[in-house]
Order: C-alpha cells, then sequence, then structure tokens
C-alpha cells in the first residue's frame, strides 16, 4: 500500500460519490498516481506533470469524476495516456534540460528510486506495453482489471506483458552485458 | 540458454522489487500540498459564486427594468444576449455599463456562437479587472467569437491605443487578452485551449506596453500554483525585447522578470500551460507556429505583421526563456517560404518535426490570408499538396474529406452517436496505380485508438485521450500516413473514456507522412 493510499478513503469514494472532497481525494491518491507516473516517464519531472496535469483535469470535471466509482482509476487512466504522447517529445527535452540543468539550481533532493535503471528500460517500451508493466506492477492490477483499464482484451494485455518482459528482458541484458561484437 | 519462460520470471521477480523500490521512493517524496491551497482555492470559489450572483441578479434586473440601468455603479459590466440565438450568428449582445451616464448603454453588438443554455452565454466585465476603465465609449467590441457548449467566450475590441481586447470565458472563469493585431482565429483557438482561472486579470494593467501582448492568468488547481511565463518580443526590426509577465499564484501579485525563480514547486504550474499549449498548438490558426530552439526546448509562437508572441515550455525558467526569446525574432513574410516555415536568419531553429498532436507548422502569415471573424464555412485549404474539406451537415455530424496530390481521395465522416462517435473512413485512390487505400485497424502505432476488426463503415473508434486521435492510412503498396485529428474541447456529453471528434468539437487534422512529418495543416474549425 502506498503511503498516503488508504483502501478505506477509496472505498468511501465510490461510496459518497460526488460529495467527496477533492482535497481528500489528491491527499489519499496522489502518490500510487505518482509511481504510476514515474514508472510511465522514468523521471520525476515528467511524473510531476503528468500527475498534475491529470489532477488539474479531474479537478475541473470533479463534478462528474467525483460520482466515478473509482475516481482515481480515472486520473491513472488520464496519466498513462498522456504519457503516451508526451513521451515523445521527451527525449529531447531531457536532453536539452540536461544541458541547461548545470545552470539551474538544484532545489530540491529526489529521492533515489531502487533500480531506476530498470523504470528507465520500462520508459523504452512501446506505449501499451509501457502502459502494461506499469498497471500490473505498479498499479497491481490484474490481467483483467488491466483490461478493462486499457478497454482491450485480457489476452492483449497478456501478449503486451509478454513482449514487454521479454524487451525489457533484452534491454537490461544488454545494459548488463554491454554491446556483444 | 534461457527459455522464455525463465527471462520473463527474471523480469517479473525485478519488476515487483522495483516496484517496492519505487513506493519506497514515492512515499519519500515530498508531496504537493492541496489543503494548504485550500484557504485561496475557496477564497477564489466564493469568488466565483459572487460573480455568478452578481450576474445573475444583473440579468434579473436588466430584465425586470426593460432595458434599465443598474442602481449601482460599481455593479459588474453585463453582457447580455438579445434572444435566444441557436446557431452563427446568435445574436448581440447589448452592453449595460451601470452607469446611467454612459452613451454605451444598451449598445448591441453581434454575438457569434452555439449557447448551451437559452440565457447565456453572458459576458460579464468586473471592474476590478481593469476593462471598464478603458473609455467606454472608443472600446469596439466586436462580438463574442466562439461560444462552444456555453464553456467559453471570447469578445475582442480595440482600445483608444488600438490594442486589440480580448476576454475569454471558460467556464466562470476569464482570462484577459491584451495586445496588438490579434487574430480573431488565433485567440480563439487559444482561448478553447486554455483553462485557466483568470485570477490574474487585475494584472491586465502589465498589458499596457506598446505593440504588446500580454497574457496572464492563474487559477486554484490542486496542487498548482498557476503561473504562466509569457515572452513578448518586439516589433519587426527592432531587436527583440522580452518582457515577461509573472503571476505569482500564492499572492496574485505580478513578479518582476529580475526575480528569478527557482526550479521548485512552482515548476509544475508550468504544465498547466504545457496542457494548453498541446490544445492551442494543435487548434492553431494559421499565424501559429510551433517553433523549437536549438538545444529542443519548445516553444509556441504566434506571430503576425510584426508581432512574436512567444509562449514557452514549461520546462523552462526565466532564465532559458529569455535565452530561447533571444534566439527568436519575428519572422517576416518575406522570411516564410511557400509553406509558411520561417527561413532565413530570422527562422526559428528547427530540430525536429512536432509530434502528431502539436501545431501544423505556420502558414502565412499575412493578414490577407487570416480567416476573418466570421462563423467558418466550410474547409480552410492551407496546403496545396493537402486539400480538406470539412462538411458540418449537424453539430454531430462532420465529414472531413480531400485529396492528396497523388494520393488517395479519403472522406471520413464522424458522426456522434450516443456518447460515441462513430468514425467511417472512405479511402479511394483516384489513380488506380496507388493501390487500395484503408484505414489500418491492426495499428498499435497510436494505441490511444483502437478500430473495429470488420473494416465496414461506420467504425467505432475508442480512445482515451479526450483531445486527440489518429487514423493510421494505409496502402495496399505499404504506403502509411496518419491523420491526426483534434478536438478543441471535450463533448459535453462524453465521459472521459469516450470520444471527443463530434462535429462540433473537431477542430484540426494534420495528416502525417510515414516519417511523422505533417503534410500541411488542416484547420477545419478556425
Amino acid at each position: 500500500v502506498f503511503a498516503g493510499d488508504d483502501p478505506h478513503e477509496v472505498a468511501s469514494f465510490a461510496i459518497t460519490g460526488a460529495a467527496v472532497d477533492f482535497d481528500r481525494f489528491y491527499a489519499s491518491t496522489a502518490r500510487r498516481t505518482l509511481a504510476v507516473a514515474y514508472a510511465l516517464t522514468g523521471s520525476w519531472a515528467d511524473a510531476e506533470d503528468l500527475v498534475q496535469d491529470a489532477y488539474a483535469d479531474a479537478h475541473r470535471r470533479w463534478d462528474r469524476v467525483g460520482t466515478y466509482d473509482d475516481p482515481a482509476a480515472w486520473v491513472r487512466r488520464a496519466v498513462t495516456n498522456r504519457s503516451a504522447s508526451r513521451w515523445r517529445r521527451l527525449g529531447r527535452e531531457v536532453r536539452a534540460l540536461t544541458r541547461v540543468s548545470a545552470r539551474a539550481a538544484r532545489t530540491t533532493s529526489e529521492p533515489e528510486v531502487q533500480d531506476a535503471q530498470f523504470w528507465s528500460a520500462v520508459a523504452t517500451l512501446p506505449g501499451r506495453q509501457r502502459a502494461v508493466v506499469v498497471l500490473i506492477y505498479v498499479d497491481d492490477l490484474s490481467i483483467e482489471q488491466a483490461a478493462t483499464r486499457l478497454g482491450c482484451a485480457e489476452g492483449t494485455v497478456k501478449t503486451h506483458l509478454s513482449r514487454a518482459r521479454l524487451a525489457l528482458h533484452a534491454l537490461l541484458d544488454d545494459e548488463r552485458t554491454g554491446p556483444q561484437r | 540458454m534461457i527459455d522464455l519462460d525463465d527471462r520473463e520470471r527474471t523480469i517479473d521477480q525485478r519488476a515487483r522489487l522495483a516496484a517496492a523500490g519505487l513506493q519506497r521512493a514515492v512515499a519519500q517524496r515530498p508531496m504537493r500540498n492541496v489543503p494548504e491551497r485550500t484557504p485561496q482555492r475557496y477564497g477564489l470559489m466564493i469568488g466565483a459564486v459572487c460573480v455568478m450572483l452578481l450576474v445573475v441578479s444583473g440579468l434579473y434586473g436588466i430584465a425586470q427594468r426593460d432595458g434599465g440601468v443598474a442602481d449601482d455603479p460599481d455593479a459588474p459590466v453585463v453582457w447580455t444576449i438579445g434572444g435566444l440565438p441557436s446557431t452563427w450568428p446568435v445574436g448581440s449582445v447589448r452592453r449595460e455599463t451601470g452607469d446611467p451616464s454612459n452613451s454605451q448603454n444598451g449598445t448591441d453588438f453581434a454575438v457569434y456562437g452555439t449557447p448551451a443554455a437559452p440565457e447565456g452565454p453572458v459576458i460579464v466585465l468586473d471592474r476590478a479587472t481593469g476593462f471598464d476603465r478603458q473609455p467606454a465609449d472608443r472600446i469596439g467590441v466586436q462580438g463574442i467569437v466562439e461560444t462552444t457548449a456555453g464553456d467559453r467566450a471570447l469578445v475582442l475590441g480595440d482600445d483608444a491605443a488600438g490594442r486589440r481586447l480580448a476576454w475569454v470565458q471558460i467556464g466562470q472563469r476569464w482570462i484577459a487578452f491584451v495586445g496588438s493585431g490579434v487574430a480573431d482565429q488565433s485567440m480563439s483557438s487559444f482561448a478553447a485551449a486554455l483553462t485557466l482561472d483568470p485570477a490574474g486579470v487585475p494584472s491586465i494593467a502589465a498589458a499596457a506596453v506598446p505593440d504588446a501582448m500580454t497574457l496572464l492568468a492563474s487559477g486554484p488547481y490542486p496542487a498548482v500554483a498557476p503561473t504562466l511565463w509569457v515572452g513578448l518580443l518586439g516589433q519587426d526590426g527592432v531587436e527583440p525585447t522580452v518582457t515577461l509577465d509573472f503571476v505569482d499564484a500564492a499572492t496574485e501579485q505580478g513578479v518582476a522578470l529580475s526575480q528569478t525563480r527557482t526550479i521548485g514547486a512552482d515548476l509544475a504550474v508550468l504544465s498547466v500551460f504545457v496542457s494548453s499549449r498541446q490544445q492551442v498548438t494543435v487548434a492553431g490558426g494559421p499565424a501559429w507556429s510551433v517553433a523549437m530552439d536549438e538545444m529542443g526546448l519548445r516553444a509556441i509562437v504566434w506571430r503576425r505583421n510584426d508581432t512574436t508572441l512567444l509562449l514557452a515550455s514549461s520546462t523552462m525558467t526565466a532564465d532559458q526563456l529569455v535565452a530561447l526569446a533571444d534566439t527568436v525574432r519575428p519572422a517576416r513574410a518575406d522570411e516564410l517560404s511557400e509553406d509558411g516555415e520561417a527561413t532565413g536568419a530570422t527562422a526559428l531553429p528547427e530540430t525536429e518535426q512536432p509530434a502528431s498532436t502539436d501545431a501544423p507548422q505556420g502558414t502565412d502569415p499575412s493578414p490577407d490570408t487570416l480567416p476573418d471573424a466570421s462563423p467558418p464555412a466550410g474547409a480552410i485549404a492551407v496546403d496545396s499538396d493537402f486539400t480538406p474539406t470539412r462538411t458540418e451537415r449537424s453539430p454531430n455530424e462532420v465529414t472531413l474529406s480531400g485529396q492528396l496530390a497523388g494520393k488517395p481521395t479519403f472522406a471520413i465522416d464522424f458522426l456522434s452517436v450516443a456518447g460515441q462517435v462513430q468514425v467511417s473512413p472512405h479511402l479511394s485512390a483516384t489513380d488506380r496505380s496507388l493501390g487500395t487505400w484503408y484505414v489500418d485497424p491492426t495499428s498499435t502505432e497510436q494505441p490511444i485508438m483502437t478500430f473495429g476488426t470488420d473494416g465496414a463503415a461506420p467504425i467505432a473508434v475508442v480512445t482515451d485521450d479526450p483531445l486527440a486521435a489518429s487514423l493510421q492510412i494505409v496502402s495496399s503498396a505499404g504506403q502509411r500516413y496518419t491523420l491526426t485529428l483534434t478536438a478543441a474541447s471535450a463533448h459535453p456529453d462524453i465521459r472521459f473514456t469516450g470520444m471527443v471528434l463530434s462535429g462540433a468539437h473537431l477542430v484540426s487534422a494534420t495528416l502525417l507522412d510515414a516519417d511523422g512529418r505533417p503534410i500541411g495543416p488542416v484547420l477545419t474549425r478556425p
């Protein structure tokens, strides 16, 4: 269970619907959403951007979103969707920011992520595979739930997951062993 | 050799460990604190409610007194709609200034739009915004350029100094624009894209800069300190200068450029604008273009005549924005290639084509080519190689068709039915040698969209992205294109998982070649 993620809170959302206070919703779900976003992007900055955008959207539509059975799923889905388009531009922005970051004051200390290499590899996967990996391992969804979230068949999720694992194995193995001549 | 199961199992175990590590890292990470902003947000909400009450009471009062004026001189200026409009144009705006001596009382102005409610749209110009301080008799209000589903409106006018004023309503929120030579279409598109609260509107006074355009906005977003960076470049032929207006969400006060902001919690604020920008660009009019500096940082450049508006990437700091602005100067018409790309010394360095969800590249910025403020009528073809036609048969039914020179002729019908948009692609090649063209139902390039497998029209399209979708078009010979479709706003009747490409909301389409390069922008709705 993520810090701040109280399953009872989530349950109460389902019960109280529109009456759910957005602040409570944010406080109780944001960390888990951030984890999903980080796993999708491999970057805290981009993850926070995604999370913020998603919650901003939720806030704007809270009259409706707040009535959903699981508003957090809505937000995480928004994060997943946004990450797909965001990823396209991420590479060059990261490169650019890497160059300019030397000039920028570092005001926050980033918590180190164990096995960041793994998430970096995840971030290079095709969008659907990346989403499946994140939903299964980070959002802790079942195959069935992931299929529902992604709007596809369970078999499709299994296929993407299998391909993602193989791709990750190849990526991480290459990094471990170096390029083969 | 490791067999398949072993490899998957290895990754499965590592993924679970990595996920656990990620949970710990997230738990340690300081989160932006929403409750701390609650008072401000609630204050703004209360303010919004007050404004609404003023609107209602003002409307009621106007209705009751049959054209009279408000008794309270401090009451907000209220614009009301004449008649019950249903389509373009929808009626007129009647101005009531609250000042019995004001000659503008009762003045009607044309209104365009499609209000969602009989009583809307209603434009409220609060005295606190400073708008009303303009000489009322010298402001030529041109009307509401666009109102869609009642969620936004745009009023344009020129003040005494010749600056174009634009007020954008999004829900109960307002954003003020001030600029010179503002293209209606661009502003309208921009307005449609923004979802910011105009808490920073009082700083409109900062826009009193000749030949300047200022956009100031902030809002009570959760976990957000809304901030907007605007780079302003000078006139053509003049060494570019940059004016930054920075509205601190906490204080709602402008912050001087010299006050360098550190990268911290406020950084993400700018990403609100990133979202907006993404929409801005896809909805952009001919005067909009996307550019990237040599570092790959993105910016939106609005250019027309001698004014360039630079809207910076969310990832920029003030210093970076200034640095970028220094690299960008307004492109003159003679520096534009036929397809509208900036060239020459003042061209924007281009390192890569924009992503499919971004704007089409800039087109001829000549004022002559800019659509006027009248309602859209059919297609706006802006590229000789791609001449689409948009036919709107009803608010929920639209056909996008066109012919790509030497390529297939296509027609795509969008029909919004019960919360889902049905897409009926019809592709054919006038030249038989081009083979058969069809929408690729197997494409995985655009995971936001899936197609039915039978290929029969109509094909139900499901997309998770509320604002964009793409069609993969492929020929039997393997030629492949991507038609990217974008909407200005989500369909009000469709949940987030649904579609938005109904006729009233489809705003643009861009055809990309197999390498992702746009083949001419398409403006389907100004």
